[in-house]
């Protein structure tokens, strides 16, 4: 009974049983979870393992539908933010909470800043203060008062840290914090992480780079589809079996079988440079073949879309289409040249969501439906329409008079599709094509996917599922930290080679 | 490999031209007009002239001086010169039918000023409206409400309001020391008070600062009432200048009071810009070029064009700079 009380002790954190579901998805199944006082804990998932939802619950953002949280052994009941912060649970997350427009000392200090006897705030006294928190943590290098939106990310994120422990947190939380930070801010955050860590705070570290996991944490804790699937030492594990654990998951989905034939290389590009991102990528895409691109979250792959479409800027680099290069690039110049770009977000960028089917479908197609006289030909309009509704199979009562925003998910990115499809474009982007849609309507997606490649058209389909990635495309190349870390054909295939050159593995 | 190197530094050099632009663009505009100015008109450049640009300068100075709380707080307010409209017709009112003191007038246009803030800030920071639909409903409202109690007839101020009109201290009007110190007040809540920077806070990173536990809301409704109170002071400020209240009292003068504020280095997006010395460096700029227009007997309606083209320029650069920033 002593012994349990003593064991009870040591532990900062308890979650048991945590469970969360989103309109009828569950997210988390029984989360039992355990972070020891003065311990580095990495926590380690695939994309949509459930990661930021229980760290949202933590963080009193979320609320959880049952389970229980210990706080030094007592309950815990995050109901807001403000309540996790004052019982001492901080973040430091991607997307940093700080004011750019002021300086650091008025950042750390904006909810109670030091006043003396007439309500005049002491600018001498805060800047002292934040000098000697900043100097805990081996920081000297910042002045206190210079504006945070002039530091570099590295030093942004020194400030937030400073910001948690201001606040007394005992619980520190790091949502991928070395997704913005050069080699040498990684090595000086991870220093700072084991300083907080001597001090007696207890850490939870959330990365893909399963390389620091290993290198930083005392205990390791894989997530997969909302459960935690093990937690162990990090001395008691190793790289192989973590890889395995992430993604030992069933292949249950059916993918349409499609007979066709990969042709020669259709569509190149040529040293892809992005300042500040890219460093020569080199693609290419044979006809009538699908390319994926897989990598976890801030690996770089929506961003490298963007940039070989021209919707983000393209520092250097050529693309060809059948020897000929699309020069400028830009959307625009891209789109006359035969490519087409579907977006992840279908709801924001793709599709008009209060304009009928029928408008959606012809968008991208107004100016060849336009006569001479630059009227809109409307029966050419319906025609066109009702043939992508027949050959997408979109379901609806009449593709004139339904609005978009009534269709579901499925159906929604089939209007997409047809969308672009009606100009026949000979090059596919295809950024998530099958993200938030039912099984059923995957399938058809999956479908018209392998008819355009039959077609001859070349395809480039980034997607965060492994599975589907395996189960469509002909080749796969996986990005981590915005460089190609490995290429796999079909047959090739493994959940573990992929997810290995994912955490930054390397050929 | 050469062709991509002229071009980003072709591109650089570019970014760097449009950058001095807008950061001294208007700088540069305002003095070669004053240049202009000097050598046709002899009497531009002179002592006299300079005193009586200041006066002007202070009354819708100090509206500026709320337009910059507001601005801050990343909102805007179009209702500030209906506002000034009203207070003063309020004020007014006061001290010729009531024979009140100016002092009392005064007060009385604040708070009828005041009442218009809190309906702006409520709508705005509480019920979640668009500040420039809210503001352009009270712009009317305002507007209408004095043309209500004044009957469309102009007002002549009682001969007391000279006393004020005609105040100088050591040769300055009375209206400068009154401008000063309203800029020096509002100097000092915005750097050395904790609800000054929270308004920055809040102006830069709305949800942030929730979550960091300031109340966004109640922050952005305050500098909403200040602007309001300010813009009362304004206008009764202005009918003692001008001695008489017309239906076209300070109409057209909220462009004046926004265009001032963002020359004085406020943003329409936010979080940005020092009253002191941004306020009076804006406002003074403004009416410089307005009285210089007016000595070379520029008319009315040159006047108008030259104030649509200043706030077009002061709005442009502000727009540019602010989609170069990190943010």
């Amino acid at each position: 009974m002593e012994n349990l009380k003593e064991n009870q002790n040591e532990y900062i954190l308890q979650l048991k049983g945590i469970m969360k579901s989103f309109s009828s998805v569950k997210v988390l199944k029984d989360i039992t979870l355990t972070l020891k006082k003065g311990e580095i804990l990495g926590l380690v998932g695939e994309n949509g393992a459930g990661k930021s939802t229980l760290m949202n619950i933590l963080g009193g953002i979320y609320q959880r539908d049952s389970g229980q949280i210990l706080l030094k052994g007592k309950e815990f009941e995050p109901t807001n933010p403000k309540v996790s912060g004052e019982a001492g649970i901080a973040f430091v997350q991607q997307e940093l909470n700080l004011f750019l427009n002021l300086s650091v000392y008025e950042n750390l200090f904006i909810t109670e800043m030091k006043k003396n006897r007439l309500g005049v705030i002491d600018k001498n006294t805060m800047k002292k203060i934040t000098q000697s928190k900043m100097a805990e943590l081996g920081v000297t290098d910042i002045p206190a008062d210079a504006l945070v939106g002039s530091l570099p990310m590295g030093k942004r994120q020194m400030v937030e840290i400073t910001k948690s422990i201001m606040r007394n947190a005992e619980i520190i939380i790091f949502d991928e914090p070395t997704t913005s930070l050069s080699n040498t801010e990684k090595i000086k955050l991870f220093d700072i992480m084991h300083k907080l860590q001597a001090q007696g705070k207890s850490i939870i570290f959330i990365s893909h780079i399963l390389e620091d996991i290993f290198a930083e944490t005392d205990e390791i804790a894989v997530l997969r589809d909302g459960e935690i699937i093990s937690q162990t030492k990090t001395s008691d594990t190793n790289t192989n079996i973590v890889i395995k654990q992430m993604v030992g998951r069933e292949l249950t989905n059916i993918y349409p079988k499609c007979e066709k034939t990969v042709g020669d290389i259709a569509f190149e590009a040529k040293n892809i440079c992005q300042a500040g991102r890219f460093d020569n990528i080199n693609i290419s895409i044979r006809e009538g073949e699908i390319l994926g691109v897989f990598g976890l979250m801030g690996a770089g792959r929506t961003e490298l879309l963007r940039c070989m479409f021209g919707l983000d800027p393209m520092t250097s680099g050529h693309l060809i289409y059948k020897g000929k290069e699309i020069t400028p690039v830009t959307p625009q110049n891209c789109i006359a040249n035969g490519m087409a770009f579907i977006t992840e977000n279908r709801r924001e960028e793709g599709l008009l969501l209060p304009k009928t089917l029928r408008d959606n479908v012809v968008l991208a197609n107004l100016k060849e439906l336009a006569s001479k006289m630059s009227f809109i030909n409307t029966a050419e309009e319906k025609k066109e329409t009702d043939q992508m509704v027949e050959e997408l199979s979109i379901k609806t009562f009449d593709a004139s008079r339904q609005v978009a925003g009534t269709l579901s998910g499925g159906n929604q990115q089939k209007i997409v599709f047809a969308k672009w499809v009606l100009r026949e474009p000979k090059v596919f982007f295809l950024d998530e094509p099958t993200r938030g849609i039912d099984v059923g309507a995957k399938y058809e997606i999956y479908s018209i996917i392998q008819n355009l490649a039959k077609n001859k058209s070349c395809i480039l389909m980034v997607s965060s599922e492994m599975e589907e990635l395996m189960g469509v495309c002909d080749r796969i190349i996986v990005l981590s930290r915005n460089v190609i870390t490995g290429e796999i054909n079909k047959g090739e295939f493994t959940q573990e080679l992929i997810m290995k050159y994912a955490v930054g593995g390397t050929k | 490999m050469d062709n991509v190197k002229d071009e980003s530094r072709g591109k650089e050099i570019r970014a760097k031209i449009t950058d001095l632009f807008c950061t001294y663009g208007l700088y540069v505009i305002f003095v070669v007009m004053v240049v202009f100015f000097t050598i046709q008109k002899s009497n531009f450049l002179t002592i006299n002239n300079i005193l009586t640009i200041l006066k002007s300068s202070s009354v819708l100075g100090t509206a500026v001086v709320g337009m910059f709380f507001v601005l801050i707080v990343a909102g805007i307010d179009i209702s500030v010169a209906s506002n000034m409209y009203f207070s003063a017709v309020v004020g007014v009112t006061l001290l010729n039918n009531f024979n009140a003191p100016l002092l009392v007038c005064f007060i009385a246009a604040c708070l009828s000023g005041l009442f218009i803030g809190i309906i702006n800030g409520f709508f705005v920071a509480k019920v979640k409206i668009v500040p420039f639909i809210v503001t352009l409903a009270t712009y009317s409202v305002a507007k209408g409400m004095g043309l209500f109690f004044t009957n469309q007839k102009m007002l002549f101020l009682n001969a007391r309001s000279m006393e004020l009109a005609k105040a100088q201290f050591l040769g300055v009007s009375a209206f400068i020391y009154i401008f000063i110190a309203i800029v020096l007040i509002a100097h000092f809540v915005l750097t050395s008070t904790q609800f000054g920077r929270q308004l920055y806070a809040v102006g830069n990173n709305l949800v942030g600062a929730n979550k960091m536990g300031i109340n966004g809301a109640k922050t952005i409704f305050i500098a909403y009432v200040i602007c309001g109170g300010l813009a009362g002071i304004a206008g009764m400020l202005n009918a003692v200048n001008l001695s008489v209240i017309n239906p076209n009292f300070a109409q057209g003068d909220e462009f004046v009071v926004i265009s001032s504020s963002v020359i004085g280095g406020a943003s329409l997006f936010g979080g940005k810009g020092r009253v002191l010395p941004g306020a009076i460096i804006g406002i003074v700029m403004v009416q410089a070029i307005i009285n210089g227009l007016t000595m070379m007997g520029a008319s009315a309606y040159v006047y108008t064009i030259f104030r649509g083209i200043i706030i077009f320029i002061a709005v442009m650069a502000d727009s540019i700079k602010f989609s170069g920033e990190i943010r």
